[in-house]
Order: structure tokens, then C-alpha cells, then sequence
């Protein structure tokens, strides 16, 4: 069968193209210039998904149709792709968060003294798979996308090989992660025999809706396995040990970047191949959210660690994130997007500081932290702002982020959701308070006594603080802006179109 | 005359011991090998499904040989991780990694 070129509509992936050179760039320079490069591939790194970034915005912006007329997206490499606004704002969310966790860890691989060539390539290699995952619409390259996703993931989760808590780690989060891929496979390739061969999430919608039990077999493997992704009860319990063990950085990117390909996975497949099972899917979805919620904030009680207790904290906010697919309307979806976004800042800044802290004191107790105000006043305000922000405390935009996301649960009359998710977000106030208050009023720690003052001329301190600045900013400014961005959102979801096909599905 | 349901039954019988393995190996070689054998009985579905109902364009074959890559380089991976794990610790008992709790 001979394949014309422009069919194939390439442009749609020059983010993904970009970032692909990029880490080719970064292998060569660092073979030719060895050590005496090191300090710049951070940079080479950033600028290559700097120009990433610029196209998928400049691609949003086209298609709707804010800069020309608005150009309707179209399929690439023959239904294997697609670059619609929902696949291109995941890919923004997962360029901005690798952006970020190297900005943080510039700092962290100059200490720990680890090769950095590859690890910003494995980052970059990370960086890649999820956001092909963002726009995969076919099973083979869903699988494919996930697993770049995945194995650059643990490798990164075992970069500091020297050490053995981070080789656990690694361990662990490969064992359970390729255990749920073939799970989800599992699933995937009952898919494939029930639909009678198809491999196109939309080819397999219409010929499974009468199948009753197989096909809820084939929703219950594949939601199983992308859970994995999203670390949600009871598909989390590799979240705490490998954000314990890995190096922080990484943690950062696997807590957003690696979580928002997840969502988005999750949206399109179960809004492309199961829009007959809709009910279903938004069941599971929601009893997934319900225990995430309250299993998350309840264990994250009583951790001891900030990076635990961050660990648990994250997986209660996937479930928040769930509320917004379980309800399946479009403003679920883009008050979903919404908190991804404030989520970003949020958590990725939340990381920073303990990096930074980490770095000076190597500890992340939280007791360590007690009394930090008064050696280290920007670093505890930047903390206090991301946790409380986390809490959802108004001004900052995780309370915004949540308004939106229980008001859409309000208006699809999802009460159950709604008051589960109200009452363990004001639980969650006492564990993020736990860390902010004795950072202000309590007596310094021993670790805080022997802190060292700030110097940001050192090497690679000079991104963590830009990491940190920028994602208080964000922070802070997100919620004040969130109208405008919400009704982008709303704008990217009407654009989108197996979206609109599922509203009317689930209408009739 | 074989029909697809005995794939099928096979594929299930392997996920099955795979997930066994998993759960009980002590030997973290072993529970590689373990979702070696759960990939193994996703190829077999894929390939039963792929000669039974999609013979003309063979995807599930097509599938398969992306899963097969993909299990090698994940193969490659785990083993390199047991032997940075044994090279730290002296052992790849699964019982022995509790430096993190579950």
C-alpha cells in the first residue's frame, strides 16, 4: 500500500521532533566535549524544550483561533496521533514540569556529583514519552509511548546508583510498573479480539457497545493499569518508596509530568473506546477518587518525611484530579486541567524547597524543619505558600483550583464526590500546617542551627532559585488569573473532538 | 480442531502463574522472569486473536513484535538494576529491601 507523505501530516509532532533532537544534541556534545561541557548541557536541555514549548503554544493558539482563523486538528501518521488542543495542553503540562525538575536539579547532580549528560537525556527520553502519550489515539502507540515514558522513568528513579535506598526504589517501581503495563495490555488485547481486530481507539468504540461482560473485563484491566500511572488507591503503593528512595528532581517530574500523561491517557481512552460504557468508567473512576482521597490524607498524617508525606499528599490530589474525569462533563474536564495546571506549580515548588533544604541540611524530616524562618526567611515563605497552596487556602491557586473542580462536581450533581472531597481537603489542612507552623513559631532543629547562609553564586543555585521564584509566582498569580485560563481551557475541550462525541454519546 | 477459546485459555493460565510468581518469588530474578511470563500470555492473546479474527491485516502480529522489543529492553533494565542492587547489598532476596517500608 503506498503511503503518501502529506497524508502522514508530520508537523502535528514538531514538539516531540524538537525535544528528539535535542537529546541527540545532548549525546553528541557530551561525547566530543566530555566534562569540560557539563555546566551547559543544562542549558542546551532547557532551550530545546524552551522551542518545544513555544510550538505547542503556537500550534494551540492556530487551532483555536486566536492568532488566524481557527484550523481544525487533524489526525497524524494515519490515526496513530493526534495534536488537538487536549493532547497539546498535556504536552505544555508535561514540557513545563520537565522544565522545572531540571531547573531544580542542576544543583542536585552538581552536589551528588552523578553524570549529567545522562541524565538530562534520560529526563528529555521521559519528557518525550509522555507526550507522545498525551496525543496517542492507537493501542500500539499508546503502548509505545508509555513505555518510553516508564523506562526512562526507572532509570531516573535509580540514577543515584550508589546509593541503595534509590536502587530500591528503582526496583520496586519497575516491578510493579511493568507488572501494570501488562495488565494493561492485558486488557488491551481483549480489546483487540472483541472489537475484531481493531487497534484505533475510535474503530473500537462502535463495535463493542452490546458486549456486556468482556468488554467491562477488557475497562477494568485497562483502567487498572493506567491507575498505575496516575497513583491512585489502590494502584499507589509504589508512590511513597520510590518518592523516598529517587533523587528529589526526579520526584518532581514523576509527580507531575508522569501524572499528567496519565490523565490524559485516561481521558482519551475511555473518552474514545468506551463512550458506550460511560457509566461504568465514570464508577470506577469515581470509587477510585473516593479511596484516593481518603486514603491519601489519612496516611499522610502520619509521615514523618516531607518527601512521604508529599508522596501521600500527591496521591490525594489525584484524586481531587479524578473528581474532574469521573464526572465527565466539559467543565470536569477543564476544571481537570485546571488544578493539573496550579498542581504543577504547586507541587513542583513544594519539591524545590525540599531539594534546596536537602541539599544544605541533608535531611527532610519535618521536624528538621522547625524554626527555619528565622535562618532562611525566603525558602520558609516559598514552602508555606506551596503547602498552603496545596491545602487549598485562599489566595493561592490550589484553592481556585478547587473551587472550580467542586463546583463542576456540583453541577453534574455528583454530591457524594463533592462532600468527600470537602471533607478531606479540610483534614488535609492539619498535615500541611504541621510542616508551616513549626517553621515559624517553633525553636530552630539542630539542622537548622548548623544551616548554612544561601549562596546563590554558587554553581546551579542560580536555577533553583529561578525554579523556586517562578513557581511561587505562578503560585500566587495562577488563581488571580484563573478565569482567563479556565475559559482557555473550556475553549481547548470544545475544540477537541472526541470530547464532543462522547457529550453526545452520554446524552442519548 | 482448535479454536481461539484454547488460546485463550492458555494466555489466561500463564497471566495467571505469572501473577503467582510474582506474588510469591522471593528472587528478584525470578520475578522478572515472572513478567516475562505475564507479557509471554499477552503476545499469545494478541497472536490467537490476531490468526482467528484480524487475518488479513494482522495487527495483533504486528503487536506483538512491539512488545517483544519492549519486554527485551525491560528485561535489560531489571537485570541491570539487580546487579546495582547486588552490588550494594550483597543479595536480591525481595525480603531483604526494606531500607523503604511498603
Amino acid at each position: 500500500m503506498p503511503i503518501d507523505v502529506s497524508l502522514l501530516n508530520v508537523g502535528a509532532i514538531w514538539p516531540e521532533i524538537i525535544v528528539t533532537l535535542t537529546i541527540l544534541t545532548l549525546m553528541v556534545v557530551d561525547l566530543i566535549g566530555g566534562q569540560r561541557v557539563a555546566k551547559q548541557l543544562a542549558g542546551l536541555a532547557l532551550l530545546g524544550l524552551g522551542l518545544s514549548a513555544v510550538v505547542i503554544v503556537y500550534q494551540l493558539l492556530l487551532q483555536l483561533g486566536l492568532i488566524g482563523g481557527p484550523v481544525p486538528p487533524t489526525e497524524s501518521f494515519l490515526g496513530s496521533f493526534t495534536g488537538d488542543p487536549l493532547s497539546l495542553v498535556f504536552r505544555g503540562i508535561v514540557v513545563l514540569s520537565s522544565t522545572l525538575a531540571i531547573l531544580m536539579a542542576e544543583r542536585y547532580m552538581y552536589q551528588s556529583g552523578a553524570q549529567v549528560a545522562e541524565f538530562y537525556t534520560l529526563l528529555l527520553g521521559a519528557t518525550l514519552g509522555g507526550m507522545l502519550l498525551s496525543g496517542s489515539t492507537e493501542m500500539v502507540m499508546i503502548f509505545i509511548a508509555l513505555e518510553t515514558l516508564s523506562i526512562s522513568s526507572y532509570l531516573l528513579a535509580g540514577y543515584t546508583k550508589l546509593d541503595s535506598r534509590s536502587n530500591e526504589a528503582s526496583l520496586k517501581y519497575l516491578l510493579v510498573g511493568s507488572a501494570s503495563a501488562a495488565v494493561f495490555l492485558y486488557g488491551m488485547s481483549l480489546l483487540y479480539g472483541l472489537s475484531g481486530g481493531e487497534t484505533k481507539l475510535t474503530a473500537i468504540a462502535p463495535r463493542i457497545v452490546d458486549m456486556g461482560f468482556p468488554a467491562l473485563l477488557a475497562l477494568v484491566l485497562v483502567v487498572a493499569g493506567i491507575s498505575f500511572k496516575l497513583a491512585v488507591v489502590p494502584f499507589h503503593q509504589w508512590t511513597p518508596d520510590v518518592y523516598e528512595g529517587a533523587p528529589t528532581p526526579v520526584v518532581a517530574f514523576l509527580s507531575v509530568g508522569s501524572k499528567a500523561a496519565g490523565f490524559a491517557l485516561a481521558i482519551r481512552f475511555m473518552t474514545e473506546a468506551f463512550p458506550a460504557y460511560t457509566l461504568q468508567w465514570q464508577t470506577l473512576f469515581a470509587g477510585l477518587a473516593i479511596l484516593s482521597m481518603v486514603l491519601g490524607n489519612i496516611v499522610a498524617i502520619a509521615q514523618t518525611s516531607l518527601k512521604r508525606l508529599l508522596a501521600y499528599s500527591s496521591i490525594a490530589q489525584a484524586g481531587y484530579l479524578l473528581i474532574g474525569l469521573a464526572i465527565g462533563t466539559v467543565d470536569g474536564y477543564a476544571s481537570l486541567m485546571f488544578y493539573l495546571i496550579t498542581y504543577l506549580f504547586m507541587n513542583l515548588g513544594a519539591f524545590a524547597a525540599a531539594t534546596l533544604f536537602t541539599l544544605k541540611t541533608g535531611s527532610d524530616d519535618i521536624s528538621a524543619f522547625s524554626g527555619l524562618w528565622r535562618k532562611d526567611p525566603f525558602l520558609a515563605v516559598c514552602l508555606s505558600v506551596f503547602l498552603l497552596s496545596l491545602a487549598g487556602i485562599p489566595p493561592f491557586a490550589g484553592f481556585f483550583g478547587k473551587i472550580y473542580l467542586f463546583w463542576a462536581a456540583f453541577q453534574a450533581g455528583a454530591y457524594t464526590l463533592l462532600f468527600v472531597g470537602l471533607v478531606t481537603s479540610v483534614a488535609s489542612m492539619y498535615y500541611y500546617l504541621r510542616v508551616v507552623k513549626p517553621m515559624v513559631v517553633r525553636p530552630m532543629s539542630p539542622e537548622v542551627e548548623a544551616y548554612p547562609a544561601t549562596n546563590w553564586e554558587l554553581p546551579g543555585m542560580r536555577s533553583l532559585q529561578v525554579a523556586l521564584g517562578v513557581s511561587v509566582v505562578a503560585t500566587v498569580i495562577v488563581g488571580i488569573i484563573s478565569n482567563p485560563i479556565v475559559s482557555l481551557m473550556n475553549e481547548s475541550i470544545a475544540r477537541t473532538p472526541p470530547l464532543q462525541t462522547a457529550k453526545q454519546l452520554s446524552q442519548k | 480442531m482448535l479454536t481461539v477459546n484454547f488460546f485463550l485459555a492458555v494466555g489466561a493460565a500463564l497471566f495467571c502463574i505469572g501473577i503467582y510468581g510474582l506474588v510469591t518469588s522471593r528472587n528478584a530474578v525470578r520475578v522478572l522472569m515472572s513478567i516475562e511470563l505475564l507479557l509471554n500470555a499477552v503476545n499469545l492473546n494478541f497472536l490467537a486473536f490476531s490468526s482467528y479474527v484480524d487475518p488479513v491485516n494482522i495487527r495483533g502480529q504486528l503487536f506483538t513484535i512491539f512488545i517483544i522489543a519492549v519486554a527485551a529492553a525491560e528485561a535489560a533494565i531489571g537485570l541491570a538494576i539487580v546487579l546495582a542492587i547486588y552490588r550494594n547489598r550483597n543479595t536480591i532476596d525481595m525480603e531483604n529491601f526494606n531500607l523503604l517500608r511498603w
